[in-house]
């Protein structure tokens, strides 16, 4: 009886440490989780932001009444310029859309042959893709410019598009991926007459999958982000890209535009997000198994 | 596919079977050689043709042959070149070990068994999707971050507690809350590098362990960090590339002012050759913490 009695009051005391311990951890977790996150919500919640809320001092964290008048408003700011709103959305989603179609095509076929085909110098051509990718961009800037002159891409959609496909990113990832899929997979293929390149869209495409969902990912966020590009190798306003609407809206800023602003940041932010939320889980496994951005 | 590229090329020659399908390799990565050549090999070699001359001629783009001078000059003449790679160094070097030091730890505290880690991930993760680029640029210096941070800040540092620690106390308290957030924001990647780590680690180990009554303390000095040290060599490695082409360091923003921003005399030329000596530098720190951290890591593969 007595060492029952013993028995049970340790376990109690375990049972109280161990939820002790845990609420410890779920605190440590949210808190964490919470700095992490709160600059994008607050981002995200003062496009809804009546102007009253958006000028107060200190500023509200979350929204009281949500409003959209900074929507219309964007629209309204834009009216006056000479390019329209909607053009820099077409402009961006075209752009967007043909860089990551190109990037995932480019670099799964690459990837898979440089890992399951026999490339004539693939350990050359390995190491390069190591090296441009510890390299900063903008270091070979202005070459780059020239050339782009040279091919007649300047002031065309295709300048904003065709130097982004041959990612170095991309081969990294797509090879380091495909190195798991199993030989034996491709000869029973092979031996069955299937063509190299119907292996390629059969077999490694869907064994890719959550590598170019990654990849879409990744590359849709960085097209869909980057203004410097389209500042750089357009001269014509109407062929720009939407963060350069932004920046020009934030340059002049005064106080009625500041809902404007707010929601032109949400526009720039929301989609990145909700790739992201809709691929996450492909996201972490690629992240996690092979490899590194 | 390890054989040599002159046997692949006589065999491709011949068009054997192992000659097609290195044919048919070759044409897959066609796409990729052609644009890796004209975006990055070509420009790059250019670079540092530009980087020993002067243009004579920006018209017809004649160049004058100048050895090292703009080198010369980047060293000896600019007085801000120096200081600022400096500065970004440090700042950067101080952020290495904060960074994978957080990320360790928040790693090894997603590996617990506990509910909706996937989402805690997630959220971890984000900032490495949003945390970069243009938009974020704008953000920052529309000062957004600043009043989120400050908003955290006031309940951080209460008015009470201001008055009584002084202006520079706070200040203190802010720049080392800075930091905090950078650290945070730069750290996605290598929490979930650790966190595949930590779980590719047999829990027998620990189960052996702790029957020969270590502490979870010790096994996590004897077992975990050994197990973990290829993936903080790689981790290490991995922040030195992301900090150091993070596009709103000084170096590189004097970089991208030389190239496009002014009319001064031989900016080209001597933007090129900043921005070689900066890609030799970040070359040199990776080897660096290679060559440091080789012991440790052999040490570790030994004793596993």
């Amino acid at each position: 009886m007595v060492e029952k009695g013993i028995k049970i009051k340790i376990r109690h005391r375990d049972a109280v440490r161990l939820n002790f311990s845990k609420i410890l951890l779920y605190a440590a977790m949210i808190g964490l989780a919470c700095i992490m996150a709160l600059p994008l919500v607050y981002v995200l919640g003062t496009a809804f932001k009546p102007i009253d809320e958006l000028l107060k001092f200190p500023p509200v964290f979350f929204v009281k009444k949500p409003t959209l008048s900074n929507f219309s408003q964007l629209f309204l700011a834009l009216d006056s310029s000479t390019v329209p709103f909607l053009r820099y959305l077409f402009n961006s989603v075209l752009v967007t859309a043909l860089a990551v179609l190109g990037t995932i095509v480019v670099a799964t076929m690459g990837g898979y042959a440089m890992s399951k085909l026999t490339v004539p110098f693939s350990k050359v051509l390995f190491t390069l893709v190591i090296i441009a990718m510890t390299f900063p961009g903008n270091v070979i800037q202005i070459p780059l410019y020239m050339i782009i002159k040279w091919l007649g891409l300047y002031n065309t959609y295709a300048a904003l598009i065709v130097p982004k496909i041959a990612g170095a990113y991309g081969m990294f990832l797509m090879k380091q991926f495909c190195d798991q899929l199993p030989k034996p997979l491709l000869e029973a293929a092979r031996i069955d007459g299937a063509g190299e390149f119907s292996i390629y869209m059969k077999i490694a495409l869907p064994f890719l999958r959550p590598a170019w969902a990654t990849l879409l990912v990744f590359t849709f966020t960085a097209c869909w982000n980057d203004g410097a590009a389209s500042l750089i190798y357009i001269s014509d306003q109407s062929l720009r890209l939407l963060p350069v609407m932004l920046t020009a809206i934030s340059e002049n800023t005064n106080l009625a535009r500041a809902g404007a602003l707010a929601a032109a940041s949400f526009i720039i932010m929301a989609p990145s997000l909700i790739i992201f939320i809709l691929q996450q889980r492909r996201v972490m496994a690629t992240m996690a198994h092979s490899g590194i951005k | 596919m390890a054989r040599s590229g002159r046997y692949m090329w006589r065999e491709m020659r011949r068009r054997t079977l192992q000659g097609k399908i290195a044919w048919t390799g070759l044409l897959f990565v066609a796409p990729w050689i052609v644009g890796a050549a004209l975006f990055f090999v070509y420009p790059l070699a250019r670079s540092i043709i530009l980087s020993v001359s002067e243009i004579e001629n920006l018209r017809t783009f004649e160049l004058n042959f100048v050895g090292l001078k703009w080198y010369h000059e980047a060293f000896f003449a600019d007085i801000e070149f120096v200081p600022s790679l400096l500065s970004v160094s440090i700042d950067n070097l101080i952020n290495l070990p904060l960074i994978n030091i957080f990320a360790l730890i928040v790693a090894l505290l997603l590996n617990r068994k506990i509910k909706a880690r996937g989402l805690f991930r997630s959220i971890f993760f984000l900032p490495v999707l949003l945390g970069t680029g243009f938009i974020m640029q704008q953000l920052l210096g529309q000062n957004v971050n600043a009043e989120a941070v400050g908003f955290a800040r006031g309940l951080l540092i209460p008015d009470q507690l201001a008055a009584y620690i002084g202006q520079s106390g706070v200040n203190m308290i802010q720049s080392f809350l800075d930091r905090l957030t950078i650290v945070m924001w730069n750290s996605g990647v290598q929490i979930l590098i650790y966190l595949s780590a930590l779980q590719t680690i047999s829990p027998a180990l620990y189960e052996a362990a702790r029957v020969d009554s270590a502490s979870e303390w010790e096994s996590f000095w004897l077992i975990t960090l050994p197990m973990l040290a290829p993936m903080i060599q790689l981790n290490l490695v991995y922040t030195v590339i992301a900090t150091f082409s993070m596009a709103d360091n000084t170096v590189l923003e004097f970089i991208q002012w030389l190239a496009f921003e002014t009319a001064e005399a031989n900016a080209y030329e001597y933007s090129c050759a900043i921005g070689l000596i900066y890609c030799v530098f970040v070359l040199l720190v990776i080897g660096i913490i290679v060559l440091l951290t080789k012991r440790f890591v052999e040490n570790a593969k030994e004793g596993g």
